[in-house]
C-alpha cells in the first residue's frame, strides 16, 4: 500500500499482451476530474495513491469504484475490462452514527 | 471486559476492504465507517436472497447534490446516462451478492459525514420506506412540498429500478398510484441498516448498544476466520 510505489505508470510492469496505455478519468463526488494515463496490466492501487497524493489526501480515505463496483487492491485496467478514456468514480471515507 | 484493541493484538481481521481501522469503528461510542456498513450490507443482502444491497455511495451519487445527502439531486429527469449508470451499479451489487433477482432494494444513507439512515425500495409490498432515527429531520422535511422533501428522489430511482426490472411504476404525478410512500418513516434503527420488510435480519440498536456492537465485531472475526 502506502510504502509501495506510487508513481503512475510503473516501471517494472509484466508486460504481456496488449499493455498499451489508456487514460482513465478519475471523477469525484463533486464532479472534479482528474486524468491519468495508465498501462493496463498497472494495479490500480498505484492509481489511487497516486491521486490521493495529488489531492492531498490519505491512501486509506479514498474509495474507487468502477461502475458501482467496489476497485479491489489487485484489479487492474484489464482485470476489469476497461476502456480507453473510462470512468472511476471516487469517493472518500464515510462515518456516521445515530440519534441516541 | 472484551475490547477491541484487545481483539486487534489477538485476531487478524482478513475481509476485503476492512481494515484494522475501519474494524475498530465498531467500538463502543465510535461512529460506523462505510467499510463496515457496505460490508454487512453486501453480506446480509447476499443472505437474504432477495434484497439488493446498494452501497453507501449510490446515494451520494444519484439521489442528492453532492456527498453531504442534505439536498435532492436538483435534476428534474435522470437522463438516459444517469439511467444505464444506475443500471450498471444494480449489476455490480447482483453480481457481489450473488443475486438471481431482487424484489426490494436496500440503500444506505450518510448524511453530513455524522447521520446513518437507510432507503428500501420494495417492489412486492409496493412501497418506499425510509428508515431514520433523526425524527427532526424527517418531520421538518416532511413540511415541504413532495418536489422538495429530500429523499424525493427515491421516487424517481423507484420507476428506473422497475425498468431495471421489467416492470412499469409510474409514479410521478400520478396520484392513482397503487404505491406508498412515505418519505420519513418512524423507525428507530441505528446503523441504517435492515428491516424485515427487506428481509434482512433486524437490528434494533434502541436498547443496549454494546452488546449490538460486539455481536457485530464477533460476526466479522468469523467470516475472517
Amino acid at each position: 500500500m502506502s510504502e509501495e510505489d506510487q508513481q503512475v505508470p510503473p516501471t517494472e510492469e509484466d508486460v504481456k499482451g496488449d499493455n498499451t496505455p489508456i487514460n482513465v478519468k478519475v471523477v469525484s463526488s463533486s464532479g472534479e476530474e482528474v486524468f491519468f494515463k495508465i498501462k493496463r496490466s498497472t494495479p490500480l492501487r498505484k492509481l489511487l495513491g497516486a491521486y490521493a497524493n495529488k489531492v492531498g489526501k490519505q491512501e486509506h480515505t479514498i474509495r474507487f469504484l468502477y461502475d458501482g463496483a467496489r476497485v479491489a487492491q489487485t484489479d487492474t485496467p484489464k482485470s476489469l475490462e476497461m476502456e480507453d478514456n473510462d470512468t472511476i468514480d471516487v469517493m472518500v471515507e464515510q462515518v456516521g452514527g445515530c440519534s441516541p | 471486559m472484551c475490547k477491541l484493541h484487545f481483539w486487534q493484538k489477538s485476531w487478524k481481521v482478513n475481509l476485503p476492504n476492512i481494515s484494522i481501522r475501519s474494524f475498530e469503528t465498531i467500538g463502543i461510542g465510535r461512529w460506523l465507517d462505510d467499510e463496515v456498513i457496505n460490508y454487512f450490507v453486501t453480506k446480509w443482502c447476499s443472505k437474504s436472497q432477495t434484497t439488493l444491497g446498494l452501497n453507501t455511495f449510490f446515494a451520494c451519487k444519484f439521489l442528492f447534490e453532492g456527498s453531504s445527502c442534505i439536498s435532492a439531486n436538483s435534476v428534474e429527469h435522470l437522463t438516459l446516462e444517469h439511467e444505464s449508470r444506475v443500471q450498471k451499479w444494480c449489476l455490480a451489487a447482483k453480481k457481489a451478492q450473488n443475486l438471481l433477482s431482487w424484489e426490494s432494494v436496500f440503500i444506505p444513507i450518510n448524511e453530513s459525514n455524522s447521520h446513518w439512515y437507510s432507503a428500501c425500495i420494495n417492489f412486492r409490498l409496493q412501497q418506499v420506506q425510509i428508515y431514520d432515527s433523526l425524527c427532526e429531520v424527517y418531520l421538518k422535511s416532511r413540511e415541504n412540498p413532495v418536489q422538495l422533501r429530500k429523499n424525493t428522489k427515491t421516487m424517481l430511482l423507484t420507476e428506473i429500478l422497475g425498468r431495471v426490472r421489467g416492470e412499469e411504476v409510474w409514479l410521478r404525478n400520478n396520484p392513482y398510484t397503487t404505491w406508498q410512500f412515505d418519505p420519513h418513516a418512524k423507525h428507530v434503527i441505528e446503523l441504517g441498516v435492515v428491516r424485515e420488510d427487506c428481509n434482512l435480519p433486524s437490528l434494533d440498536f434502541g436498547g443496549d448498544m454494546s452488546g449490538k456492537r460486539l455481536r457485530l465485531a464477533q460476526e466479522m472475526l468469523e467470516d475472517s476466520s
